[in-house]
Parts: C-alpha cells; sequence; structure tokens
C-alpha cells in the first residue's frame, strides 16, 4: 500500500499529464445507440418529409395502388408504423404518422369515382322519372353541389330521317355517278 | 417543450388551444356546419393540403396539446373532403 506522499513525487506527476483514453464500447448496444443518436435528426426529417408528401397525394392515389393495406396485415402497419416514429423519432413525428395513416384509412373506405351512370342497357322505350341510384356524381353536379336524387329523363330518342329523295338519289348514285360529279362539280 | 418557456409563450399556447377547440367543437366535428367555401375550393391545391399536414408536426412540436387539437381538426377535414368530393 503506498502512502499518500509517494503521489506527490515528480514521477507521478508526470504520469498523470498523459491523457487518458477511454477505451471504446465495441457492444451492440453501444453501436446501436451511437447509430440513433448520429442518425436520429436526418432520419427524422426525411420521415417527415416523406409523410407529408404521401399524406398530400393519397387523396389522389389510386386505390388499386394501395389495396396491399386492405386487409388485417395492412390495418396493422397502420397501428406499427406511428409506434416506430415514436419509439425511435419522437412523438410529434409519431402524431403525424398517425393523422396520414388516418388519411390512408379513410382513402381506403372511398371507392374510385367514375363519372355517369351504370352501365346498364335498357331497351325499354318509355320514359320515367328514375330514382338515382348511382353514388357518383357527374362533374359538373359536384361543381355546382347538386345532388340530384331522381332524373326525369335519361335519353334523348331520335330517329333517322326517311327521305325518299335522299333515298332515291341514293340508289341512283350507285348506277349514275356522273351526275353526281357533275352536280358537285358545279358547286366549287 | 413540453412547458411554456415565458407568460408570451403561454399565452399564445392558450389562445391557440381555445380556438382549436372551438373550431373542433362546431366545424370539425360537427355535421351540421359545412366547412367555408375558401377550404373547400383550396382542397384541390397540394400546397395547401401539404400546408396542413406541416402544420401538425410543427404545432405537436411546440406544444403538444396544440399538436393534438391541430391534428383531430385537420384530420376531420381531410377525411370530410376525401369523402365528399
Amino acid at each position: 500500500m503506498s502512502s499518500p506522499k509517494a503521489n506527490n513525487s515528480p514521477r507521478s506527476r508526470a504520469n498523470s499529464a498523459v491523457p487518458v483514453v477511454e477505451e471504446m464500447d465495441m457492444s451492440l448496444l453501444a453501436w446501436i445507440t451511437n447509430t440513433h443518436t448520429v442518425l436520429k435528426w436526418p432520419g427524422t426529417i426525411l420521415t417527415v418529409v416523406l409523410l407529408l408528401v404521401t399524406g398530400t397525394f393519397a387523396e389522389i392515389a389510386p386505390r388499386k395502388s394501395l389495396e396491399f393495406l386492405d386487409n388485417s396485415l395492412g390495418s396493422c402497419i397502420f397501428f406499427i408504423i406511428p409506434l416506430i416514429c415514436s419509439v425511435f423519432l419522437d412523438w410529434p413525428t409519431g402524431l403525424l404518422a398517425a393523422v396520414v395513416s388516418l388519411i390512408i384509412f379513410a382513402r381506403l373506405q372511398k371507392k374510385d369515382t367514375s363519372e355517369g351512370f351504370l352501365d346498364t342497357v335498357d331497351n325499354t322505350t318509355e320514359q320515367n322519372t328514375k330514382l338515382i341510384s348511382n353514388p357518383h356524381r357527374w362533374f359538373i353536379e359536384r361543381m355546382l353541389g347538386e345532388r340530384p336524387v331522381a332524373i326525369s329523363s335519361d335519353r334523348i330518342i331520335t330517329s333517322a330521317v326517311q327521305d325518299k329523295d335522299v333515298h332515291t338519289s341514293t340508289s341512283t348514285s350507285h348506277t349514275g355517278s356522273p351526275s353526281i360529279e357533275s352536280s358537285s362539280s358545279s358547286h366549287k | 417543450m413540453d412547458e411554456p418557456s415565458g407568460v408570451v409563450d403561454g399565452v399564445l399556447r392558450m389562445i391557440v388551444i381555445l380556438g382549436l377547440l372551438g373550431w373542433n367543437a362546431f366545424e370539425a366535428l360537427s355535421l351540421r356546419t359545412p366547412y367555408p367555401s375558401s377550404m373547400v375550393a383550396l382542397w384541390e391545391s397540394p400546397i395547401w393540403r401539404l400546408t396542413l399536414l406541416f402544420i401538425v408536426w410543427v404545432g405537436a412540436e411546440w406544444c403538444p396539446r396544440v399538436g393534438l387539437l391541430t391534428g383531430m381538426a385537420v384530420l376531420m377535414y381531410i377525411v370530410n373532403m376525401i369523402q365528399v368530393v
């Protein structure tokens, strides 16, 4: 056991001047902690930008591209991603992820819009008032804020004009083509 | 940033929280109250939607209560617009 007096010797003072290099922690946990510390800020920024873009364009994304989320596993992702963002980044990013997840979920509940009536062929010639069963509205109805519940006539019935003279001239055109050519040239 | 850093910050937070509470109660969560026509018209703009989501994040960074209320208001607006338009 050394006495306290020995520490005050010149040799011990020279040893204390040498900078002490701490041994680097090479464990996996330290590596993960260091990586998390270094990447937290850029990771947060990248995640926020990604979430903002996703939430902005989720409304106009075709439903078919989001259908992989329309099952049990996809619904789990809606909970897992906000949780991951909250745990590994910060809770405001987790809140943003939750909002974006709910926006995508709401988008999944809405079918793709298609204008006009359903593709049904009605051979009846009667024009009766019909209830509109198709929820998709025409563009002009959406713009004007109209919500029609019934339509009095959804078709215009026309028939070709039957003129005997036209029919005769057509039939003669096959036989006597020189007369038509002469008339057309006179108009020019 | 959970607690106000000063009197001005606290007052501002209180004003924003009360405003968002009123908005959520009378506009966002009320089915009888339509959104202003300007907000409906702005829905088509991607910059408007991006700004709304950014406000959620900034509000949450500023104050947790503001972030939660902003998130609810923005979420109700966007979901309404998706379902209606």
